[in-house]
């Protein structure tokens, strides 16, 4: 019997698992069988969509034991599979020119249909165990990703991707076994129903952890750095999917388990705001001070998925649907603008965020880059400037004086993310005071060295970079889903003021927009890169980003206090297990 | 969830069980906790006799492992103290001599009678607590105790399994020359940490001592020391191989603690939990040797980026991790599950629990990120995928197949539990 909910998650394994075996027999097939797996995944998702509401339980009995994991599809859960098999499909096409000729390329590519397979188990999870799973074996996956270059860099990042997300997410599991016990059942759907398992006694034991691994997971600030770094090592690619995909979904399941196993309501959801919306602050002053132009785009990512969390830690109807539209728009932003600095960096031939608006490169790119950026400044239409207007109305309208410190980093945090991003725009080649000359002089590999550490052996550096049509598609069709946004998602004109002043904002916002593409040799405005300067001498003398790192702070302690275990348990026992 | 149904259904009985029964009366007999151990023992042993043909010296592994598992064998059966000890010091001289193996010794610590402080202190340790025990009980056959005379037994028997199991794992990282595949690290902290030093904590402390009042707090606190602190210097440590002997060290303290709480529950998790991590350590270890072999250094430092020459060795790995951590369906989800179920009642075991996991998880994405990602530092030997494949496949299936299995193990050890006094 057919089981789409659970063939939706199979068919990206199954080609996964087909594509070496094609590729064995008829080596130029196997590429089509990772394309042919996206394609049919988009199918079956689009066939889940319809036919939703779907529910399985899938049932691990065997004789007396009954251990049972829950998926289901709503009607919205099945437009997020769409939109997940539709960005990986993107994703992978983008893909090409990366993975093509390299010696490791069919396991990237492998990796992202694991990867889909995750991310819609996750999305389809009813139950705490299947989430769990779900999100351990995306963090495989991401690890994987980041780490299948092969250098040491990637090496260090992939540690710190995996470890900040899966040792809370360890202690999470745990907690989640406590809450399972307690309240008799996994289920998400009975737990919102059930007394709330936070208000027992004892509850703090497996809520402290559970929020820890949710605000990792999501990259709130303290435990942002992850994305960045991950995003700083690897390739364009990846980094799209650690800023546009793994961010998002951590934010979304972190949404999800509110009212469920986390509070809907007092200090903590309010602590969730603050936390939001700071994670925007810092995330924007990291990005002004940022070299790297993946680095830039983890924290730009970052950065837009605090701001997210406010809408939703705000938990009001008109927030909550600011929260749904931000993730959208943050979503398309961030994978619109990677896919954009992916070809700027190819054609700039290094890794740096200076000048590369005004590098040379296909249309298709500069569109691409353009869109992107716009919707994350975020310029009217495009969903994030409708997400944050309706935050700030609702964060206006609350008498309460945390709401006002909450605008207030709103409203700084959304200036420097969009500081961070004219930068970009408005830096020219220059500002790189003839670093760029040097490394051009001296340059190798970019930041692909999937390509680079195999692919130059066997075939040769490749020069051509085309962009396949079904990329050019799928750009256009994000763009048109943009700029179409109040069609497709209607928001009340009255907190926009109306739809004569919104329509105002969105022609300002492509007089804007329109006004800064014609003019992309123009010079940085002085403040933007004294800005900049001044976060970065501040971090360098006061070392914030060490301090507030509890990567550096607890990792370091936990080595330091391994060493001297290890040491205690050599001398000792060790020291009588030599003796012969 | 499935918590309030995991225990078998009453009535329901193992198919195993038939095979329950004396062997030879009065000195081995079959019950339900040693043939729960001996069905684990069989899938390793035949997990680790198929990895013997890929070792270094195929027919001196072979019977040597051969001897161990009767060993073993003799030891699980073992119904008199004299029996239980005789062969207790045979798996363990087994296990020491597999280690040897390993290094390739003809060396100048090879000596006739064989010689460790650490082994060699366990062996007295439980010697003197098994004659005051039968001292206690006027019988050579084990038994429940007599709260009687007690005090120096129970810290006797546990130095003996601490000491004992603690010098088969140093067994591991002997200095070795050769750096060839073995499988001794697999053997000793898979099977030999389940019979050397889990099982014999089972009964003595389950069947024997569990009515004696008293010794439980003390384990507990022992037991949950040295369980962070294992981990802690898994975390810490340089040696890859020392590393993962500390893993399992930790694991093993772990399900001791467990196991000391002492309710139903708490026994089915840390018995199913003891499978699972003895077959996991055994797929880790296995990955770990063939890492060794591949580039013949045991350093953290001079090793990285095998994923890119032993991809199945790394998939080995990481299934093997994520079946320790507990994901569904593998089998240490299940023993999670009966763990949740024995910390509900406990204030402090769900933050040790918390705290070992936490640990396991960072020194085992530490393992793979300093072995598998990352620079290539020097040469490396091509993986023997057919060696990695079947054992690999071994491990993962069984491991996979412990759901199901559990259900036959659950059967067999319910009545177990409750018969165990106090």
């Amino acid at each position: 019997m057919v089981n789409w909910t659970i063939d939706v998650i199979m068919v990206p394994v199954l080609a996964t698992l087909l594509a070496p075996c094609v590729g064995t027999i008829v080596p130029a097939w196997r590429r089509g069988v990772f394309t042919g797996g996206h394609l049919f995944s988009l199918g079956l998702a689009l066939l889940v969509w319809r036919l939703a509401p779907l529910q399985t339980v899938v049932d691990m009995r065997a004789g007396p034991l009954n251990v049972q994991f829950e998926l289901g599809v709503t009607n919205d859960t099945g437009l997020g599979l769409v939109l997940v098999a539709l960005l990986f499909l993107v994703i992978s096409t983008f893909s090409r020119g990366y993975v093509q000729g390299a010696r490791h390329g069919a396991a990237f590519l492998a990796l992202l249909l694991l990867g889909q397979a995750a991310v819609t188990l996750v999305l389809e999870a009813n139950d705490l165990f299947a989430l769990y799973s779900g999100l351990l074996v995306f963090s495989i996956v991401l690890t994987s990703l980041i780490g299948l270059d092969f250098a040491a860099v990637g090496e260090r990042a992939a540690l710190r991707v995996f470890a900040t997300l899966e040792v809370p997410s360890t202690l999470a599991l745990v907690g989640f076994w406590l809450i399972a016990t307690r309240a008799g059942t996994a289920s998400l759907v009975r737990l919102s129903l059930a007394p709330p398992v936070w208000s027992e006694p004892g509850a703090m034991i497996s809520f402290v952890p559970i929020m820890v691994a949710l605000l990792a997971r999501s990259g709130i600030f303290p435990v942002q750095n992850w994305a960045v770094v991950g995003c700083r090592a690897t390739t364009a690619p990846t980094a799209i999917v650690v800023a546009g995909v793994a961010l998002p979904l951590g934010a979304l399941v972190l949404v999800r388990l509110i009212g469920v196993i986390l509070p809907a309501s007092g200090p903590w959801l309010t602590l969730l705001a603050l936390l939001g919306a700071s994670t925007a602050v810092v995330a924007g002053a990291s990005a002004l001070q940022e070299r790297s132009a993946l680095g830039w785009l983890g924290n730009l990512a970052v950065g837009q998925i605090g701001l997210v969390i406010v809408g939703f830690a705000v938990y009001s109807s008109g927030s909550r649907a600011a929260g749904q539209l931000g993730l959208i728009g943050a979503i398309l932003g961030v994978v619109l603008s990677g896919m954009g600095v992916g070809i700027a960096v190819r054609a700039a031939q290094h890794p740096r965020v200076a000048g590369l608006a005004q590098q040379p490169m296909p249309w298709l790119g500069r569109v691409a880059l353009g869109l992107g950026l716009f919707a994350l400044v975020p310029l009217p239409p495009f969903p994030g400037f409708t997400a944050r207007w309706l935050i700030l109305v609702t964060l206006l309208q609350n008498p309460a004086p945390w709401a006002a410190l909450v605008a207030v980093l709103d409203v700084l945090g959304t200036l420097l993310l969009a500081a961070a991003v004219w930068k970009v725009i408005l830096d020219p080649a220059e500002a790189l005071n003839g670093e760029f000359a040097a490394e051009s002089a001296t340059y190798r590999a970019p930041p692909v060295s999937l390509v680079q550490s195999s692919g130059t052996a066997r075939h040769g550096a490749k020069s051509d970079w085309e962009i396949p049509s079904v990329l050019a598609g799928s750009l256009i069709v994000t763009g048109i889903l943009s700029i179409t946004q109040p069609l497709w998602l209607p928001l009340p004109p009255a907190e926009l003021g109306g739809w004569a002043g919104y329509a105002a904002l969105v022609l300002l916002g492509l007089a804007v927009g329109g006004g800064v593409a014609w003019h992309t040799t123009v010079t940085a405005p002085a403040w933007l890169n004294w800005l900049g300067w001044a976060i970065s001498w501040g971090n360098r003398r006061l070392r914030l980003g060490q301090l507030c790192d509890p990567y550096v702070v607890i990792g370091g302690s936990l080595m330091a206090a391994g060493q001297l275990s290890a040491g205690i348990l050599n001398q000792t026992l060790g020291r009588l297990a030599r003796s012969r | 969830m499935p918590t309030d149904s995991l225990l078998a259904a009453p009535g329901s009985a193992s198919p195993l069980a038939g095979l329950i029964g004396p062997i030879i009366p009065g000195f081995f007999s079959v019950d339900e906790l040693g043939l729960a151990f001996l069905v684990c023992m069989a899938i390793l042993a035949a997990l680790l006799f198929l990895c013997t043909p890929a070792t270094t010296s195929f027919f001196r592994h072979l019977v040597l492992l051969f001897f161990f598992f009767t060993g073993v064998f003799g030891l699980l059966t073992a119904v008199n103290v004299v029996t239980f000890f005789g062969c207790w010091e045979l798996c363990s001289l087994f296990a020491w001599a597999i280690g040897e193996a390993a290094g390739g010794s003809d060396t100048s610590d090879e000596a006739v009678i064989p010689f460790q402080a650490a082994g060699a202190l366990g062996s007295f340790a439980m010697f003197f607590g098994l004659a005051l025990l039968v001292v206690n009980r006027h019988s050579l056959l084990l038994g429940p105790a007599q709260p009687n005379h007690l005090t120096a037994v129970v810290p006797l028997l546990l130095l003996g399994v601490i000491l004992k199991t603690y010098g088969i794992l140093s067994e591991e990282w002997n200095r070795r020359d050769s750096h060839g595949f073995s499988v001794a690290g697999a053997t000793l902290a898979g099977a030999g940490v389940l019979a050397i030093g889990i099982y014999p904590f089972f009964r003595l402390f389950g069947q024997v001592l569990a009515g004696i009042p008293g010794w439980r707090e003390p384990i507990e606190w022992v037991a949950a020391f040295l369980a962070i602190l294992a981990a802690l210097a898994a975390l810490g440590e340089v040696d890859f191989r020392r590393a993962l002997a500390y893993g399992a060290f930790s694991q093993f303290w772990l399900l001791i603690l467990v196991y000391s709480v002492g309710s139903q529950m708490a026994i089915l998790g840390a018995m199913i939990g003891a499978a699972a991590d003895a077959l996991a350590f055994t797929g880790l270890f296995l990955a770990i040797s063939a890492a060794e072999e591949a580039t013949a250094q045991v350093l953290f430092r001079r090793v990285g980026g095998l994923a890119q020459r032993l991809p199945l060795t790394a998939t080995l790995f990481v299934v093997s991790a994520v079946s320790i951590v507990g994901l569904p369906p593998l089998g240490s989800f299940l023993a999670d599950g009966f763990l949740s179920l024995a910390a509900t009642g406990s204030s402090w075991l769900p933050i040790i629990w918390m705290i070992v996991g936490g640990l396991t998880m960072a020194y085992l994405v530490r393992l793979f990120a300093a072995l598998f990602l990352g620079e290539l530092r020097g040469p490396v030997k091509a993986e023997r995928r057919w060696s990695v494949v079947l054992a690999g496949g071994g491990v993962v299936g069984t491991l996979a197949l412990l759901a199901t299995l559990a259900t036959s193990l659950l059967a067999l050890l319910e009545p177990v539990t409750r018969s165990f006094p106090g």
